[in-house]
């Protein structure tokens, strides 16, 4: 009885400690890859300290990373094409920068609150949007992106209008000076989202998420709340999304209504996306890494044929390789059970 | 006290008035089964029960609890499950996960390892297939399928809206067989068939559903002998 009592002692202890967790955690080859993902990240900047274009690079690739990730998590996984990131990007930026200018409060705290206020939109906009499926999801979401940057431009004198207005930056450092620290908390932001959406996408939530995607009938006649679903995925991919449109403009101490365009924003979202392989989340967030660079290199061609490039990259992968790099990874690695 | 007490409900569509005065009762590990020709109301019956319909008028009562106004996730939660006729499955997810999914509801999810394993011991083929995609599946697997994710969430009465619709004759057998098999293991069943000659050898009871009114019902070797029933289903 006392042997007994002192090995389930012992066992509780070490199931609760850190150490065990992390043993855990690492034994799943997923996690182990993601881990080695995130410490190639946090290493290779330092390669490039004296070289700040590189490392600007390096932090557009993590802001729009986060973006895909959400964009992934939503047509991947829950088989809802939203066009919504761009709008829900302004409203995100928009709130931070004003809450921060008017009521100077720390742009950290700035930050969060319009990414708060971005999840509320989400709400809002995943309860008007609900019963819309498909194509006709991705028209009121587009009109909802569309609608808050005529907002932008045409309330100029709340918004700024065009030129838009300046802002106090994200660090007491600015970004031009020193880009690595901005770097290191553009990191973390990805870090935290990838975290909390791949411990999302593999609970049960998760689970619910992929059959809502498969068949959102069949899963409401299980009895499955399919309106709770969808509004909370809204809200918390909304949540990330403003986060990313906050940083972005305490990154550059400005902003504009260009944070909110289409061509620019959406479609690199888009490349990334379909380049990777829709719903196999390490795909996307891969993709970016290729696709940013990209746009980068392709920009000496000007705007308009850059983004012509990124369609016919889109088109080609929609046509030849419709499951993207994530889909070829998995189909070679297929086991027969 | 029956389990499930449904008393004269009517159901519309829109302006169409689909079901009449409908009353049926289920007592606690009975085998019942609803049987009718297209169109005669069975499926709406069964909607009505789980959630997806309100009646109009009359009352629905499960253990006590009525739940004709219940949204389904709450009557889901009480113990009821419908294998919709419909093969309703995911596609792209793999036998095992469609199968988590139906123990979402949290009574259920606890005990997830447990029904898996009851479910598998029940279709032994799902066993088999367990990480195939559910796409890929057969007719009868997917009916299994199906059958077997209604199950993972441990309701004590589970409802079959027409279980051998499109599937090959040794199939059907092998599926009612199971039904039995499940029934005889305490689960309660109310089911619905046009295969009227397997439902009415399985059943304890029936009840015979015409242009959405019950019409007649009794034993199932009863109903099997029935003049009428012989001549409109049977063609005897």
């Amino acid at each position: 009885m006392n042997c007994l009592m002192i090995e389930a002692l012992r066992r509780s202890i070490w199931g609760c400690s850190m150490g065990a967790l992390m043993m855990e955690v690492l034994r799943n080859r997923r996690n182990q890859s993601l881990l080695v993902f995130f410490i190639a990240l946090a290493l290779y900047p330092l390669l490039l300290v004296d070289r700040p274009y590189f490392i600007w690079v390096a932090i557009m690739c993590n802001f729009f990373a986060v973006l895909v990730v959400n964009w992934d998590i939503l047509l991947g996984y829950g088989n809802l094409l939203s066009f919504a990131h761009t709008g829900l990007l302004a409203v995100g930026a928009y709130s931070s920068v004003m809450l921060v200018n008017q009521i100077q409060i720390p742009p950290v705290i700035g930050m969060f609150s319009g990414s708060v206020i971005a999840a509320a939109m989400g709400l809002v906009l995943g309860w008007i949007c609900l019963r819309l499926r498909g194509i006709y999801l991705a028209l009121a979401t587009w009109g909802f992106s569309g609608i808050v940057q005529r907002i932008l431009i045409a309330e100029y004198y709340v918004t700024g209008g065009l030129k838009g207005f300046p802002t106090s930056f994200l660090l007491p450092v600015s970004s031009f000076t020193a880009p690595i620290y901005y770097y290191y908390v553009s990191l973390l932001i990805l870090f935290l989202c990838v975290l909390v959406m791949f411990r999302l996408i593999n609970s049960r939530y998760g689970l619910l998420l992929t059959a809502m995607g498969n068949d959102e009938e069949a899963l409401a006649s299980l009895g499955v709340n399919v309106t709770w679903l969808k509004v909370s995925l809204f809200t918390v991919s909304s949540f990330w999304i403003g986060l990313a449109g906050a940083f972005y403009s305490h990154l550059l101490g400005y902003v504009s209504p260009a944070i909110a365009d289409f061509s620019t924003m959406m479609v690199t979202v888009m490349a990334a996306t379909i380049v990777g392989g829709l719903g196999t989340f390490f795909g996307p967030l891969l993709g970016i890494f290729i696709i940013y660079p990209l746009t980068e290199i392709i920009r000496v061609f000007g705007g308009a044929n850059q983004q012509l490039i990124l369609i016919i990259v889109i088109l080609v992968f929609i046509k030849f390789f419709r499951n993207g790099l994530g889909g070829l990874v998995k189909t070679l690695t297929y086991k027969r059970y | 006290m029956p389990m499930l007490n449904v008393s004269s409900i009517d159901v519309f569509y829109g302006g169409f008035k689909a079901l009449w005065n409908v009353s049926l009762t289920v007592n606690k590990g009975e085998f019942v089964s609803l049987i009718g020709s297209n169109g005669a109301g069975k499926t709406t019956t069964l909607n009505t029960i789980i959630g997806l319909l309100k009646p109009s008028s009359g009352e629905i009562v499960f253990k006590d609890v009525k739940i004709s106004r219940l949204p389904p996730s709450r009557i889901v939660d009480l113990g009821l499950a419908l294998v919709p006729e419909s093969r309703a499955i995911f596609p792209y997810m793999t036998v095992e996960e469609c199968l988590l999914v139906g123990a979402q509801i949290r009574r259920a999810w606890s005990r997830r390892m447990d029904s898996l394993e009851w479910v598998y011991q029940l279709f032994p083929r799902l066993r088999e297939r367990r990480r195939q995609k559910a796409g890929t599946l057969s007719g009868g697997e997917q009916q299994m399928l199906n059958i077997g994710r209604a199950l993972m969430s441990r309701p004590e009465l589970l409802m079959l809206d027409e279980p051998s619709i499109g599937l090959a004759p040794k199939i059907v057998t092998q599926i009612f067989n199971t039904l039995k098999v499940i029934n005889e293991e305490g689960v309660t069943i109310l089911l619905t068939e046009q295969h009227i000659y397997h439902a009415l050898k399985m059943s304890s009871r029936a009840y015979v559903i015409e242009t959405g009114r019950i019409v007649l019902t009794g034993r199932g070797d009863e109903l099997l002998n029935d003049r009428s029933v012989k001549e409109k289903y049977l063609g005897m």
